[in-house]
């Protein structure tokens, strides 16, 4: 169909729009990732750059020197690999049993789910709990207190309701039990579903680091965001130049740039793992939405 | 309408259920037993004792089974745990509490902390454990740093974790002594004695000698201040109040005495004006026979200062003026803002008090610090280098970590001041600098905002350097000086505010 003049004109002030857009949404990543691989005195009082400040890896090399780094790496990848994993069995799991009409007691359980939501027993019971489960100082403690999310449930539990019944029913006339029905038959149709919440967990997990602070004592079972964090406190800490402007002032400048090499260290792996499940995120963005 | 009753009385339970969890012990205090002679159980290797002490400190971290734990562990005969975090820190010591799993020791940070920790019981009194086992500690401190650390019952709760002292050096040519057959002076009148000295002799042989330089202004005299018990920058105690020093009138004699020293071309008149660079250059090209310097210069600087093959540079003790006193000024409150307690459930006091005892003594303090000389660090004609990897990854985190993380009383060893070790110390070179100490480093917050006062430390700074340079009536010149400063400047309202807020964080 033959664009009108006034159609063609919006349709290119909406590519332009839409360019603008996007490079306003990357370009500050990819001024971070600029930033930490220049000099850092050259990079101080720099405003804005496309292109590293006299390219440098000093800032990487701060970060991956640090001995706990990589243990801190394999924690943090065992914790989300595993902590998803458990988030998405339990939440699929129970979401399609509150799918399901008939089930004896749902509404208190959906009561009862959604009241988790809005009331929390606090830190020092939760603590309490962890400990009493004698999970403090081990890496089950970021995860199993977390395994479900309640809000993930519900956002599951509409989409599988938007299954048709006839699926399960015909299933059910084959001589399908309801594991099979869960795991042939809804699983599979829940995978865009599935995908959305499992990044969102994984996200989670990723940069959570407020847990591994309060359960974990030991360094060699911390998590990586609270190693970064260290690593960048270090690097901030000025106080020890306090009456050295010229070291303080050049400490500050290492500092920054380490900062940027952190930020590019925690996010890495998540971006990289997002391109595989991106079309399942564009399929279930929606889901959720009111249905017509 | 079934469901709904239903839903209600859910409600109800749940919420009941919420608040059981809110009840349990009654007591708020953590319980504060009075400290059992634990015995040290020996295992039959001899000094070893069974069993973990645990220490949590704030912010910097060292990796596990690092060469200062173990060396340290192998100090004390003990296993050591740390428990460590950067941030949240207070909430993460609330947790372990509640949970009854109490660190044997604990750093405080910041007086609010320490004096909630102490009213809810968590601390025990050390007095008794500081008199058996705690002789580094106590001479690294005067007794009014104990005083002022006392809690309202009269009792020692915690140590001071951080003493910073600030970091100034006297340095003087002892090459140029020793040509000129003179001691190390120790007091301010053979200090002077020794400036004329080296102004009359031509040392460096080119004529242009100024015995005592400067550059930093007026805080490049703290330790003629120091002398005179005087504090032109700080919040001191006196007469058991709050004072502003720069009004105090022992700042008189200490300004007459640098006056002289400019009148008779004994210190550098350009001292006002002079930079980092052109101090290291009159350094190094030996036209200052005396000056002061800052601890973490004088590696840099060392080969700049040390041009002359035959120059032997000595950081002396500070002299003493006409009262006995001498020292240099604190930068920040005596007891800094780390405050270390051995927790009132703790199973191994003793071996607690042994902790913090070992890591007050200098030696240890150095090697945990440093190293071991010729594996981590070098001492090549005085000048200290790093040897390597393991201080280069990990130097920021035992030079900066180590005191708060280990909750350690810090002394201010740090390697660089090893080159220059103080000469002739006759007392305890921390309690050296504490004649006459600040209150506190930031007082009350609306002076700090510059609500009241703004403004009068120029009006201090202009008129003392007027009175070291110029002629005229010192004392006359002074009395204006604090007049015009209680006038315009709000000083009665500003050290009002300073003794309430002094009684707030201090004496509870």
């Amino acid at each position: 169909m033959k664009m009108t003049q006034a159609e063609k004109i919006f349709h290119k002030f909406n590519h332009v729009f839409l360019f603008l857009f996007s490079f306003l949404m990357l370009f500050p990543v990819w001024h971070v990732l600029m930033y930490s691989l220049s000099d850092a005195r050259q990079a101080m009082g720099v405003n804005v750059f496309f292109w590293p400040q006299g390219f440098s890896l000093t800032a990487y090399e701060i970060v991956f020197r640090n001995p706990m780094i990589w243990s801190a790496y394999g924690n943090t990848v065992f914790v989300v690999v595993i902590a998803t994993a458990i988030n998405l069995l339990l939440t699929f799991v129970m979401a399609y049993a509150l799918a399901k009409d008939g089930l004896r007691g749902k509404t208190f359980l959906t009561f009862f789910i959604f009241f988790t939501m809005i009331f929390s027993g606090g830190l020092i019971p939760s603590y309490l709990v962890v400990k009493s489960l004698g999970l403090i100082n081990t890496l089950f403690a970021l995860i199993l207190p977390t395994a479900v999310n309640a809000f993930y449930i519900f956002i599951v539990r509409t989409f599988i309701k938007a299954i048709p019944v006839a699926l399960s029913e015909s299933a059910r006339i084959d001589g399908a039990n309801e594991v099979i029905i869960l795991f042939r038959i809804i699983l599979p149709l829940s995978i865009p579903a599935m995908a959305v919440i499992g990044l969102m967990y994984g996200v989670g997990h990723w940069n959570n680091w407020i847990l591994a602070l309060y359960y974990i004592n030991d360094l060699d079972k911390m998590t990586l965001q609270p190693i970064l964090r260290q690593i960048l406190f270090v690097m901030s800490s000025v106080e020890f130049y306090q009456h050295d402007p010229d070291m303080a002032l050049g400490h500050a400048q290492m500092s920054e740039i380490v900062k940027m090499a952190s930020v590019i260290v925690a996010t890495l792996p998540i971006v990289m793992i997002y391109p595989f499940l991106q079309k399942y995120f564009v399929k279930g963005i929606m889901i959720g939405a009111v249905k017509g | 309408m079934y469901k709904k009753q239903l839903m209600f009385v859910m409600a109800i339970i749940l919420m009941a259920l919420s608040l059981a969890g809110c009840g349990g012990n009654d007591q708020n205090k953590v319980s504060s037993p009075t400290p059992s002679e634990s015995e040290s159980k020996s295992n039959s290797e001899g000094n070893k004792t069974e069993g973990e002490l645990v220490i949590y400190g704030p912010n910097r971290v060292l990796p596990p089974d690092n060469m200062t734990e173990l060396f340290l562990e192998e100090q004390l005969g003990m296993k050591l745990r740390f428990i460590t975090v950067t941030a949240e820190y207070d909430t993460k010591l609330n947790l372990l509490i509640s949970s009854g799993d109490i660190p044997d020791i604990i750093v405080d940070v910041g007086l609010a902390s320490r004096n909630r920790n102490i009213s809810q019981g968590l601390y025990m009194d050390l007095e008794e454990l500081l008199n058996k086992y705690g002789d580094n500690i106590k001479a690294a401190r005067s007794e009014e740093i104990f005083d002022q650390l006392r809690w309202t019952d009269g009792k020692l709760y915690t140590v001071n974790g951080v003493n910073n002292t600030g970091y100034a050096m006297l340095m003087i040519r002892k090459n140029w002594l020793d040509k000129l057959g003179l001691d190390v002076p120790k007091t301010l009148d053979e200090f002077t004695d020794v400036l004329k000295a080296f102004k009359q002799n031509n040392l460096n042989g080119t004529g242009e000698v100024i015995p005592f330089g400067g550059y930093n202004g007026l805080i490049n005299f703290d330790f003629v201040f120091a002398a005179y018990g005087a504090d032109p920058f700080h919040w001191i105690i006196k007469d058991n109040k709050v004072v502003q020093g720069a009004v105090q009138p022992e700042l008189k004699e200490a300004i007459k005495y640098l006056r002289n020293l400019y009148k008779e071309d004994l210190m550098d008149k350009e001292y006002l004006t002079n930079d980092r660079t052109k101090a290291t250059e009159k350094a190094g090209t030996e036209i200052w026979g005396a000056w002061v310097d800052q601890l973490w210069y004088v590696n840099d600087t060392f080969s700049a200062y040390h041009q002359n093959p035959e120059t032997k540079l000595i950081n002396m003790v500070p002299p003493k003026g006409p009262d006995g006193l001498n020292g240099y000024l604190a930068v920040s409150p005596p007891f800094g803002n780390f405050f270390t307690g051995i927790s009132a459930t703790s199973k191994y006091p003793e071996m607690a008090m042994k902790y913090l005892n070992l890591i007050a003594d200098p030696d240890i303090n150095l090697r945990i610090r440093a190293g071991v000389e010729g594996e981590h660090y070098s001492l090549e004609k005085g000048h200290y280098e790093v040897l390597g990897d393991y201080l280069k990854d990990n130097n920021l985190l035992i030079q900066q970590g180590i005191t708060a993380t280990m909750g350690m009383p810090f002394l201010p060893f740090d390697p660089p001041y090893i080159m220059y070790p103080r000469e002739h110390d006759e007392d305890h070179p921390v309690k050296l600098q504490y004649n006459r100490f600040a209150a506190f480093y930031e007082p009350v917050q609306k002076i700090v905002d510059g609500q009241i006062g703004m403004g009068w430390e120029d009006v201090r700074d202009e008129a003392l350097n007027k009175m070291i340079m110029e002629d005229g009536d010192i004392d006359a010149e002074f009395d204006k000086m604090v007049k015009t400063i209680y006038d315009k400047y709000r000083m009665e309202e500003q050290e009002k505010l300073a003794n309430e807020y002094y009684d707030m964080m201090y004496r509870k």
